[in-house]
């Protein structure tokens, strides 16, 4: 996948100014963004998945212009096939684990799924083995089931890109652990593109192939694995990153 | 056992039924707005909608008296287009129990939407879904519990509306002589049993509705599925 990022975006919230500017392009397939709660890492994934409009810039995904502020192009979120996966994953409460996988696939006013639909979500359940779960309500799941089940609620819809926004930070540190390589294991399985963002360095060494750093709203370091353990800027996590640790 | 009070009290809740429609719809077209629109004067709006609450009844009254009547801007209008007089009818009484009941759907609506996870929404569109389908799947479901609670504060508004109706639609029995003008009008002609009677009924009423919408309240999503 090809994706071309730039980003300006000014933010003012009771007397507080805060700019967003990056500009990156990677063809890297696992793209991490990386950096300190407040830097600006989510401000860009809502912006690619099309619920903030930037000010100015332009986004495309393999050529395919998604926003370009000059020629006034802003394609909705729902027609940008990215699918996101949020940090408490914003499950439906008022659905069913398979009424939250299959809402995407429901077609017209009486909500009917077609057979292939069926099929895809059955698929879905057994892939992230929430068959047991399919009537349960998201209040009754446990964090990993919700995890699993907000997934296979993006995937249904064949996303041609996958954003993740803090994916295991709601979870306890064990569990977080295990789903880091069945998440792994998952992306292998998909070939699906994805750009994840974490404040957790533990993050990084599973998944990045591409490590993109942002602090403050401006784009600090940009490399390819393996990342280098030297880092001239005062980036002090990467030190820890690529030393193997968790930062304090 | 009802007897005679059986007409002021069937006129009452039909009044009441279609009141609450009214405000209803209103209600939430006005809460969405609101909680999801900002524009300039959004709470001098606010402030408003809200007026009918605190405003005494009879004014409401005579200004939809002035308003609806046959020389009233809205009522002229109505009479030449449509052939429709309000005042002195039942729908009369339905406009001005609408008028006073709106404020409660208003703002328990907007409360409702402001109160949604923005991140659910989000995820809708992320999903493929229309605004309308985000509206209808997402949105509404979640604020429902809220909106019904505030509809049933509404209807037992409504029902024991007064004033304006008074001013709007008259007391004719059988016609527009509803179930709390029908206990001021037994009590005005010294008819205690008949009074004893209408307001048992109408504070059975009441007290039923408040039960059923605090139940509605509790039962929301907000309490069971939160985590």
């Amino acid at each position: 996948m090809q994706l071309e990022l730039r980003i300006i975006k000014d933010l003012q919230a009771r007397g507080r100014h805060f700019r967003l500017d990056v500009d990156m392009r990677t063809d890297s397939d696992a793209v991490v963004i990386y950096g300190p709660s407040g830097a600006g890492k989510s401000l860009t994934l809502q912006c690619l998945a099309g619920f903030v409009a930037p000010d100015a810039g332009r986004i495309a995904i393999d050529g395919a212009t998604l926003f370009e502020a000059a020629q006034r192009i802003n394609v909705p979120a729902r027609q940008r096939g990215v699918g996101y996966v949020f940090q408490d994953y914003a499950l439906f409460p008022h659905l069913t684990v398979a009424g939250n996988i299959g809402a995407s696939l429901q077609q017209g006013w009486l909500r009917r799924l077609d057979d292939a639909a069926r099929a895809r979500v059955e698929d879905m359940l057994r892939l992230f083995e929430l068959q047991d779960l399919r009537d349960s309500y998201p209040s009754q799941l446990s964090g990993g089931q919700r995890q699993r089940t907000a997934l296979a609620r993006a995937l249904a819809t064949r996303p041609r890109l996958l954003l993740l926004d803090e994916p295991f930070a709601a979870l306890d540190p064990g569990l977080r652990e295990r789903m880091r390589h069945e998440f792994v294991e998952l992306r292998e399985r998909f070939k699906l593109p994805m750009v994840l963002i974490t404040h957790d360095p533990a993050d990084l060494q599973t998944l990045a192939r591409e490590l993109v750093v942002i602090e403050a709203g401006r784009l600090v370091r940009h490399e390819m694995a393996p990342f280098q353990a030297e880092v001239p800027q005062g980036a002090t996590a990467l030190r820890v990153i690529a030393g193997g640790g968790r930062a304090a | 056992m009802i007897g005679d009070a059986t007409v002021p009290l069937l006129l009452s809740l039909k009044v009441a039924g279609w009141a609450t429609l009214l405000a209803l719809v209103a209600g939430v077209a006005f809460g969405y707005l609101l909680a999801r629109v900002r524009f300039f004067g959004r709470e001098v709006l606010d402030a408003a909608l809200t007026l009918p609450m605190v405003m005494p009844p009879t004014v409401l009254g005579y200004y939809l008296l002035v308003l609806l009547g046959k020389r009233g801007p809205v009522g002229a209008w109505l009479q030449e287009s449509f052939g429709i007089n309000l005042i002195f009818t039942w729908q009369g009484a339905v406009v001005a129990a609408a008028l006073v009941a709106f404020p409660l759907v208003y703002k328990a609506a907007r409360a409702a939407f402001e109160d949604i996870d923005t991140n659910l929404e989000r995820a809708g569109r992320s999903l493929g879904f229309s605004e309308t389908k985000v509206f209808f799947r997402v949105t509404l479901p979640l604020a429902w519990h809220g909106i019904l609670a505030g509809a049933m504060l509404a209807f037992a508004r409504a029902l024991g509306e007064f004033g304006a109706t008074l001013m709007v639609a008259g007391s004719l029995p059988g016609r527009t002589q509803t179930l709390s003008i029908a206990i001021y009008e037994a009590v005005q002609a010294g008819d205690d049993a008949a009074a004893n009677k209408l307001v048992i009924i109408a504070s059975v009423i009441c007290i039923v509705v408040l039960v059923a919408a605090g139940r509605v309240l509790q039962g929301g999503y907000r309490r069971a599925f939160r985590y």
